[in-house]
């Protein structure tokens, strides 16, 4: 398949997947609040046109700004003319009271949602999904993603729909056209990736796949589709019921193994009460004699420390764990007090709370990469900071466009007695930060010596 | 991890076989050798350059000589043709058809002597071969032997007759190398070691063809940390940003600085690029890509202070 096709071809998986939840979620608000009085069909046509539409645009060479601007002045004209479609088609084009109706049906949407709103809102979000769908990376992550996201969505509006005794129809039309859109794009931007088994194994027969694939699913769904039907339904609870049962029965059984607390009700409390109307489970369930019982409560009670010492040894064995992580880092780290860094710690606290809260979490957090690091690496690395710091501290900084060897080069000149020291920590440094190399026990102790020896120069400064 | 140091030590084991044998002829000059084994390792073009007499052509013959291939020359000449270089299709009259004549082009080392002695026509015929690793003659299209490595040598001197290459040559190749003159006793090592014999008639090969393309291999499995990745890349936008630059250095040069930086720490005995690698081989990669603005020629700052300006005015990913 041409790189052109497969990628027009994942627009249409993509473009297909968001119009069957979009389908299923305004077809919902029409039949619930307008009647269905809209076609949403009609709204969704608007999908193909918006994203050839913004194509072209984005083909202009303008900033991103006047495109943006371009783009959104002709979604007004569309919307405008989605309106007069599907709502005010007897009038002529040139009155002017279905332009004066639109602004007026906004100014009313808190307390009457007229059907102009829903084909404002909705072309909103379909001209926004298109222009979106023009930038976006049509790789398989992708694809994953949008999958990932119409399956909640879907899962939404069919709950609501429940709820209202199916208002939205072809539910299981909308749910299979989803999945054959989403398998399709799946397929197709896993094969693009040349790396993938399909694409190696499969090559010359892709398309016929591609075909049988989406046969197999439709024909599936289908299948589903005609067999999933109230009788159905009800044989499935019938099953979970008897289940349930079972399960109530056995944990009773369970329960009367335990050792009785209180005293058992006397007949005199229970007065003129017909005493079989209580269960006795000593009879009622299984009747098993009571030293049975005895030597069963005795396993259970073992059972159950078993079970609370194996939970705290694991509890207890994670948390030694992230202890001893932590301790290997810290290891031969020497402290200090930093200035102003309980207040930095807080603000950054703040600052992330809010930045979640708000949602600009991305926005605060570019440029800007975190990973974990395993503690010795870690070690390393803060070992080298605190060496840079400390040669910074005796007039020697580290120049931001000076490599970790064109730095230890410069410190060696200044201190050649000191050349071993420095070269064994910048080169354990450089193989951690850029190798990811874990060094062993013996390579991290040498460092700290090293670094202690270092430290020991009782020299003002290094210049 | 074990997998990966027994590939390391199989470059490493290469780098000490090679250098060891080219030593056997050139004195010295082991920064231009280490380069020579990059672009051999990165299946790149290599231009030295430099006035006559330093050992540009001795070390392009000592190069193809210690890899077990096939050796082709060139010397260039302006009245050179293109079908002089790829071949030609000619009429047997024993057999009444016309056969395919291969011109030296089909060589795994190409030496292409005093490239710039070429005319412009000829000089042309070799970029469709420098980037695609094909010819193409009468319609029909043939691909060349791999590994293809062309070394191409000029002298920067001596103008008179020669054609400057011009940018789309320059582009491809990957990386342009000066020899320099020896120091006093490496001068006077070339002198007894040439005294009897040329030591480049009795050279053995250490690598064959086979090997040199695994190693090939091995060397793109170096790892890129993020950050060094994105330090090489500023490197490469920042010329086309600087003020006195023309023409600044292309994606194929920040895709060619991507390959040798791993070819590199592959040959100095790392599974990972640092950036001092990169900053060591932005000169001989980028330096010839890149056209200083005709003022900032005039005032003779020339691309290799530009690339140290570059250089020194952009941060290094060292503390994170």
């Amino acid at each position: 398949m041409k790189a052109s096709w497969s990628r027009m071809a994942l627009y249409i998986t993509i473009m297909g997947m968001e119009c069957c939840w979009l389908f299923a979620i305004l077809s919902l608000v029409n039949g619930l609040v307008l009647q269905g009085r809209l076609s949403i069909i009609g709204l969704l046509a608007l999908y193909p046109i918006a994203f050839g539409i913004n194509m072209l645009v984005a083909r202009l060479k303008l900033p991103k700004a006047y495109l943006n601007l371009i783009s959104w002045l002709i979604w007004v004209g569309a919307m405008l003319l989605l309106v007069k479609l599907q709502i005010y088609g007897s009038l002529a084009l040139w009155d002017q009271s279905w332009l004066r109706a639109i602004p007026a049906a906004l100014r009313q949407a808190p307390y009457d949602f007229q059907p102009e709103v829903l084909l404002f809102i909705g072309s909103i979000i379909v001209w926004w999904l298109s222009q979106r769908l023009v930038h976006l990376k049509t790789d398989f992550p992708r694809l994953v993603i949008e999958f990932q996201f119409g399956i909640p969505m879907l899962i939404i509006a069919f709950i609501i729909s429940s709820y209202f005794a199916g208002v939205l129809e072809h539910a299981v039309f909308i749910a299979v056209a989803f999945f054959a859109f989403a398998l399709s794009g799946l397929s197709i931007s896993h094969a693009q990736q040349t790396d993938s088994p399909i694409w190696q194994i499969y090559r010359g027969r892709w398309l016929g796949i591609l075909i049988a694939g989406i046969s197999l699913v439709i024909a599936l769904g289908m299948l589903s589709g005609s067999a999933v039907n109230p009788d159905f339904f009800e044989r499935i609870l019938n099953i979970a019921k008897w289940a349930w049962g079972v399960a109530v029965r056995a944990l009773i059984w369970v329960a009367n193994l335990l050792p009785t607390l209180g005293a058992e009700p006397s007949s005199d409390l229970l007065g003129g009460i017909d005493q079989d109307v209580f269960i006795k489970p000593k009879t009622y369930i299984f009747g098993i004699s009571e030293s049975l019982r005895s030597g069963l409560r005795f396993a259970l009670a073992i059972f159950f420390a078993f079970w609370f010492i194996f939970a705290l040894w694991r509890i207890s064995g994670q948390v030694l764990n992230w202890l001893s992580r932590r301790l290997a880092s810290m290891a031969g780290v020497e402290t200090e007090s930093l200035s102003g860094a309980f207040r930095s710690d807080v603000l950054r606290l703040a600052k992330c709370i809010l930045a979640r809260f708000l949602g600009f979490m991305v926005f605060l957090r570019r440029g800007r990469k975190t990973r974990n690091l395993p503690p010795e690496v870690a070690s390393i690395q803060q070992l080298y900071h605190q060496m840079v710091r400390w040669a910074a501290a005796k007039g020697c900084p580290r120049q931001p466009t000076q490599t970790a060897y064109e730095y230890q080069a410069h410190l060696v000149d200044l201190l050649p007695e000191f050349g071993e020291e420095f070269n064994l920590i910048t080169g354990q440094f450089v193989s951690a930060r850029y190798g990811s190399v874990v060094p062993g026990r013996d390579e991290l102790s040498r460092l700290r010596q090293s670094w202690r020896k270092i430290r020991q120069i009782r020299r003002k400064s290094l210049a | 991890m074990g997998d990966s140091n027994q590939q390391l030590n199989q470059i490493a084991t290469f780098t000490n076989r090679f250098m060891d044998n080219v030593g056997k002829v050139i004195v010295g000059r082991r920064d231009a050798v280490e380069l020579i084994l990059v672009a051999l390792l990165c299946e790149g073009h290599v231009l030295i350059e430099d006035v006559p007499g330093t050992g540009k052509t001795m070390l392009a013959k000592t190069t193809a000589k210690s890899v077990s291939c096939s050796f082709q020359r060139i010397q260039c000449t302006p009245d050179l043709l293109p079908s002089d270089i790829t071949g030609i299709h000619y009429f047997n009259q024993k057999t009444a058809e016309f056969e395919f004549r291969p011109g030296p082009i089909m060589a795994n080392i190409l030496l292409v002597d005093e490239i710039n002695r070429a005319t412009p026509r000829t000089q042309s015929c070799l970029l469709e071969c420098m980037q695609e690793q094909q010819v193409t003659v009468d319609l029909e299209t043939i691909l060349l032997p791999r590994p293809f490595l062309l070394i191409a040598t000029q002298n920067p001197v001596e103008l008179e007759g020669t054609f400057p290459l011009p940018e789309a040559q320059l582009d491809r190749f990957l990386m342009k190398i000066t020899m320099g003159y020896p120091e006093e006793d490496e001068e006077e090592a070339i002198l007894q070691r040439f005294q009897q014999e040329n030591p480049l008639a009795s050279l053995p090969s250490v690598i064959e063809t086979k090997e040199l393309l695994a190693l090939q291999k091995l060397s793109r499995q170096v790892y890129v940390e993020d950050s060094v990745r994105s330090y090489l890349l500023a490197i490469t936008r920042a010329t086309r940003e600087h003020g006195s630059v023309e023409l600044g250095a292309s994606p194929r040069a920040s895709l060619n600085l991507d390959l040798a930086s791993r070819a590199l720490a592959a040959v100095r005995g790392r599974g990972y690029v640092i950036p001092d690698d990169v900053k060591y081989l932005a000169l001989p990669i980028l330096g010839h890509r890149l056209i200083a603005k005709p003022e900032a020629r005039l005032r003779k700052h020339s691309t290799e202070a530009i690339l140290g300006e570059v250089l020194s005015n952009l941060p290094v990913p060292v503390e994170e």
